[in-house]
């Protein structure tokens, strides 16, 4: 593909970094409430309560903070974590394959649910099927993926307990992380039983995450699905003998790879969003589950440190959306 | 873990899918003990940062006190097998380390490893305070300390058994640095970390050779889990073994499930509403008093804490050494009455703002939210905000704390210095409230050699604020527990989770 | 969206559903009613929610922030409850069924409020982007893509952890984090519009590029406006929903869905009805908000490249 593209799209991700880090930055200035004093122990004196805010980086220049501060962020270092008493830095890396294990399988999930739905719908069309399936599709898109959430532990975990509502997997299990994604440990470990739990734990809550956007695709495959059973050459074809079924599956993988690209590349900063709330609610060790109370607590390293690692991963997944669709699409490469 | 008939079952991918049956089947989880614990386990460095009695849990699961405290908040020798003070002024005092205790690393409990952890709290705040008064430490022999300090301090030996008590190995933390040290602690105490998540989740393992008998669970799991209605969630489907905190309306029914039993037990905190003398109107004891007046104390416990809570009107709780039954009577007219003669009425209500937490301790903005329809019947317009507790002390250092805010308050020394004393005295920096009256009366508790006049000039002085206004307690916290039915564990009313202290029928 | 450029990806458009040709009279039929049906729908939620908002004060006796401590958790009606309490109360004794009109007024102001806004911020930017294209175009748009790097959900948590709570501080939240809606999608139809030949025709006769936006623009664009506004007071309801659950959304002596859910889910195996009739409200609502969109959008114009709902 053309550099120009390239560039341009790397471009734009550090412009998306840059100002990212500005309000990261405004942030920490902006929240009432003497932050020196908030990381301050009980019963500090002044001189200690100046030192800190030296430490921090709160005292001087407002330009000369902010160099600091990109200098800093760019090397990693957010400082301390108040309620954590550790590197922010390092919480936050540690915790991250969790999230990102998640918003996978919500990805995946989705993906793989709306294109099946889609096909589906459009196969059995004019049934009740396809009814039902509209009608989720309206429940998807419109309730928030924090209800799905809270609807999921009460039938599945309170009421009829079938799965698992918090954590990553049953304490039963030891094991000291070696990626951090426990699905590909528990592969790499050779341990069946292990894998078993990781998947029964990530069920309710990426199913939770996944539906607004298992929804879109749905409706984005079902409609150029539509298109196409009505267009000539498919009922040629269907004159031919060939497999309703066959070409509609065909149809929809080649047609909706496009268009599920650009969306899911939309769609994925809202899902990982959705990983803040999620999180909280089926206790899940990652970063969503931090965000809250790093908020409450006024956290200030730790918040920064989260939502630029948010926005970090929100930018490269965007960026290599991009590259996924220019390369899908030849169109757009030369521009 | 060898090939066990569950380890077997769990190999084959049943077990883990949750399958009801299987799980009841299998729930025997003979050898360990899974503990739903509602705060977040960020640190394993047992010194530092402010906390509150059940968050210890886990550090006293690890390492050891240097004093044991009973049930009934006695205390015993435990690290320290004696002291006793060597002067009349009570400013020396000579120490006795246990023989034959080690760490987990094997190595030797020593008098070194006593003094190197009496000497970091001495600038480990915020509990320095405390240990700061000690001016001077000396080891005549091995398993000997002598102690010199600058003034008498009659909770010293308390603070022993109590917040940041903890004893350290010398050389293990001096080699790993604190930052490593907090992530892979090394103590003397029953068990020995396997595992840590920092935020989520602690493993530990038995220590074999821990000096007061391995612990009969072997293995105990202490799983963050903040959101109360999670922990009801992990309690019923068998996935945790004990929790504490449920949601209170859920109590009784979780407590009648077959295989479940709950325990109601009264803890020593105290929930209180601290005064502030930077609002206008509190300058009148009229208005404070009518502030007190107006709580319906046996209502609040009664039907927003649903019987979790024991109605309070001092700051010393049954079981505190200086408790007295004293009580100041819920009194809507005569709160009405206070307020006309301050200036104020339902036409022209004492408009304030109240700081409360949410869902940091059961019910704790609901039960502020029924006592400010209490006041708005008396003529007091309250509004609340909602805090964090880090925001709470944020607040009191800065001053810039609401007229009222609600607090819990965790003494298990049962030393009134520990809940009057500091609440209250104007030189510490716990209080809220400040007048020159307050001292003299409260200074006593920390300075009288005589313990009796001592307890006595402690009583005074809680009778004292109380009827002043400076403060305004509300109830004693009794906590919700449940557990597996066939757990064997008396929860403490200290209101720590001890795993050392289970185990299974 | 972060390919700005030229418009040119294939959004996927919902189903012209029934404009295809070889469909049979009896698909048509059925479409045809089921996207009546939605619209029908839509505004029936749409009414009943504005007048129980409007009418709250007078639907019904109680003060929803009246505690009865007295007549904690009792039961809706149709479970044994007493007449006076018709949706049953919640563990304070306070009315569910005030509580749950009262949050309507709430949801109604956030819906009605930050829509509004969100609009007028970000039709303005869509319009001038994608008239004028080029250098200001990407201008805008890169300030469009990099607010939206941060993922909404956090960056609503942390405007409200900034601003302290509030129904205004609520909107302004909402508006803060939603406007690239607005701005995205109208570009988008500029960049079509602009080639029509009224246009043409307007610039041909020398009209100045504001008073075509303002003159041959807008009023076309006012379909799609519609239709935006309707899906984004969905939007708004729910994230206004999501910050009071976490205790970041309106005051705390407001009742709101999002509050009231939280507060249910305490009480949840012994009282269900307090979790779930907010819950119920809420989602009724958002489903009735969206319903109208999309109604909306095939009856105005099949045609219509809007984005598929987002």
């Amino acid at each position: 593909m053309s550099v120009r593209y390239l560039l341009g799209r790397v471009g734009l991700a550090l412009l998306s970094l840059w100002g990212v880090t500005v309000l990261a930055f405004v942030v920490l200035r902006v929240i009432p409430g003497d932050p020196a004093l908030l990381m301050a122990p009980v019963g500090a004196s002044q001189a200690d309560i100046a030192e800190i805010r030296a430490q921090f980086g709160l005292s001087g220049p407002i330009w000369l903070q902010y160099v600091a501060w990109v200098w800093g962020t760019v090397r990693g270092r957010f400082g301390k974590s108040l309620w954590l008493q550790q590197d922010a830095i390092r919480v936050i890396l540690e915790r991250l394959p969790a999230t990102l294990e998640l918003a996978l399988a919500a990805l995946v999930l989705a993906v793989a649910g709306g294109i099946l739905l889609g096909v589906l719908s459009v196969l059995w069309r004019r049934t009740w099927f396809e009814s039902a399936t509209l009608g989720v599709g309206t429940l998807g898109l419109s309730i928030p993926n924090f209800i799905w959430g809270l609807l999921f532990i009460v039938f599945f975990g309170a009421l009829l307990r079938w799965l698992p509502i918090s954590g990553r997997i049953a304490p039963d299990f030891d094991m000291a992380p070696l990626t951090g994604f426990l699905l590909v440990d528990t592969l790499l470990r050779r341990d069946p039983g292990a894998f078993a739990s990781v998947t029964a734990h990530l069920i309710l809550p990426a199913a939770a995450l996944a539906l607004p956007l298992l929804a879109v695709v749905f409706r984005a495959v079902r409609s150029d699905l539509l298109t196409a059973v009505n267009e000539e050459y498919v009922v040629m074809e269907r004159m031919k003998g060939l497999g309703e079924l066959r070409i509609i599956f065909w149809r929809a993988l080649k047609n909706a790879l496009i268009p599920t690209t650009t969306l899911v590349g939309v769609q994925f900063g809202f899902l990982i969003g959705g990983t803040v709330l999620i999180e909280a609610i089926f206790s899940w060790p990652g970063i969503g589950q931090l965000t809250l109370a790093a908020f409450q607590y006024r956290d200030f390293p730790l918040i920064q440190g989260i939502v630029v690692v948010y926005a970090v991963t929100v930018i490269l997944t965007n960026f290599l959306v991009d590259l996924g669709y220019a390369f899908l699409n030849p169109k757009v490469r030369y521009a | 873990m060898g090939m066990t008939r569950r380890g077997f079952l769990v190999n084959a991918g049943t077990t883990s899918l949750v399958l009801p049956w299987a799980r009841l089947a299998w729930a025997q989880k003979k050898t360990s003990v899974t503990i739903a614990f509602p705060e977040a386990i960020t640190s394993m460095d047992p010194q530092p940062g402010s906390r509150n009695v059940p968050r210890e849990s886990f550090y006293q699961a690890v390492f050891d006190r240097y004093l044991g405290q009973d049930r009934q908040l006695k205390f015993q020798g435990g690290i320290v097998e004696a002291w006793q003070y060597t002067n009349p002024e009570k400013t020396a005092m000579d120490m006795k380390v246990r023989q034959g205790i080690s760490f987990h690393d094997g190595s030797a409990l020593t008098a070194e490893d006593v003094a190197f952890s009496l000497n970091r709290m001495r600038t480990t705040a915020p509990y320095s305070v405390v240990y700061k008064n000690i001016t001077s430490i000396e080891m005549p022999d091995r398993f000997s300390l002598r102690l010199k300090f600058g003034a008498y301090d009659p909770a010293f030996t308390k603070w022993l058994g109590f917040l940041a008590g903890f004893v350290l190995p010398k050389a293990a933390f001096e080699k790993a640095g604190a930052e490593e040290f907090a992530k892979n602690p090394v103590g003397s105490g029953p068990y020995k970390v396997v595992r840590f998540v920092p935020g989520s989740l602690l493993v530990l393992e038995a220590f074999d050779k821990y000096w007061k008998g391995a612990p009969p669970i072997k293995r105990a799991i202490f799983k963050v889990v903040g959101d109360p209605t999670a922990r009801l969630s992990e309690i019923l489907s068998g996935d945790s073994d004990i929790t504490l905190e449920v949601p209170v309306e859920e109590f009784n029914r979780l407590a009648a499930q077959p295989g479940l039993k709950g325990v109601k037990q009264p803890v020593t905190d105290v929930a209180a509403l601290f005064v502030s003398p930077r609002f206008e109107p509190f300058q009148k004891e009229e208005a404070r008093l009518a502030v007190h007046h107006a709580i319906d104390k046996k209502t609040l416990v009664d039907k927003v804490l649903l019987g979790f809570g024991i109605p309070l009107s001092t700051t010393e709780a049954p079981l505190y050494e200086a408790y007295t039954d004293f009580s100041f009577p819920y009194n809507p007219d005569r709160a009405r009455d206070l307020l006309g003669k301050a200036g104020y009425s339902k036409s022209n209500p004492l408009r304030l703002k109240a700081m409360t937490t949410k869902g940091a301790k059961t019910k704790d903005f609901e039960v502020m939210t029924a006592i400010t329809q209490m006041w708005k019947d008396v003529g007091i317009e309250a509004e609340l905000e909602i805090i964090t507790i880090p925001q709470f002390f944020q607040h009191r250092s800065a001053k810039t704390i609401a007229p009222l805010a609600l607090y819990f308050w965790s003494n298990s020394t049962g030393d009134p210095i520990n809940s009057v004393g500091h609440m209250t005295r104007n030189k510490g920096p716990f209080k809220v409230w400040e007048s020159p009256d307050v001292d003299p009366k409260v200074d006593p508790i920390f300075m009288e050699t005589d313990e009796r006049k001592r307890i006595g000039a402690a009583k005074e002085a809680a009778r004292y604020v109380i009827e002043r206004g400076y403060i305004i307690p509300l109830y004693q916290v009794v906590m919700p527990v449940i557990m597996k039915k066939d757990l064997v564990y008396e929860p403490y009313s200290q209101g720590f989770v001890l795993p050392q202290d289970m185990s299974w029928t | 969206m972060n390919t700005s450029e030229g418009g040119s990806a294939p959004l996927p458009t919902p189903p012209p559903e029934g404009c295809a040709g070889k469909a049979s009279a009896r698909t048509d039929a059925s479409l045809l009613k089921r996207r009546n049906a939605k619209l029908v729908g839509g505004v029936v939620i749409g009414l009943v929610l504005c007048l129980a908002a409007v009418l709250a004060p007078w639907l019904t006796p109680h003060d929803p922030n009246r505690q009865d401590l007295s007549a904690i958790r009792r039961p809706p009606v149709w479970m044994g409850g007493a007449g006076d309490h018709p949706l049953g109360t919640d563990s304070l004794g306070r009315d569910l069924l005030s509580r749950l009109l009262w949050s309507s007024r709430v949801a109604v102001m956030v819906a009605v409020g930050a829509t509004l806004c969100a609009a007028v911020i970000g039709t303005p930017v869509g319009l001038v982007s994608g008239y004028f294209r080029g250098r200001v175009d990407t201008v805008l748009m890169r300030v469009v893509d990099v607010w939206m790097s941060i993922p909404a959900v956090l960056l609503a948590i942390a405007l409200m952890a900034v601003l302290g709570v509030g129904l205004l501080k609520v909107i302004l939240a909402i508006v803060l984090v939603d406007w690239t809606r607005f701005a995205r999608v109208i570009r988008g139809e500029v960049l079509a519009l602009r080639e029509r030949e009224f246009v043409e025709a307007s610039r041909a006769i020398g009209l100045g590029p504001f008073r075509i936006m303002a003159e041959e623009l807008l009023p076309n664009l006012v379909p799609l406006l519609i239709v935006l506004a309707s899906l984004e007071m969905a939007i708004a309801v729910g994230v206004e929903a999501l910050l009071s659950f976490v205790g970041l959304g309106v005051e705390a002596a407001v009742p709101s869905w999002g509050s009231m859910i939280a507060e249910g889910r305490g009480y949840l195996l012994v009282g269900w009805w307090g979790m779930t009739l907010p819950m119920l409200a809420l989602v009724v609502t958002v489903v009735g908000f969206n319903l109208l969109g999309e109604g909306l959008r095939e009856r105005l114009d099949p045609r219509l490249r809007t984005e598929a709902a987002r």
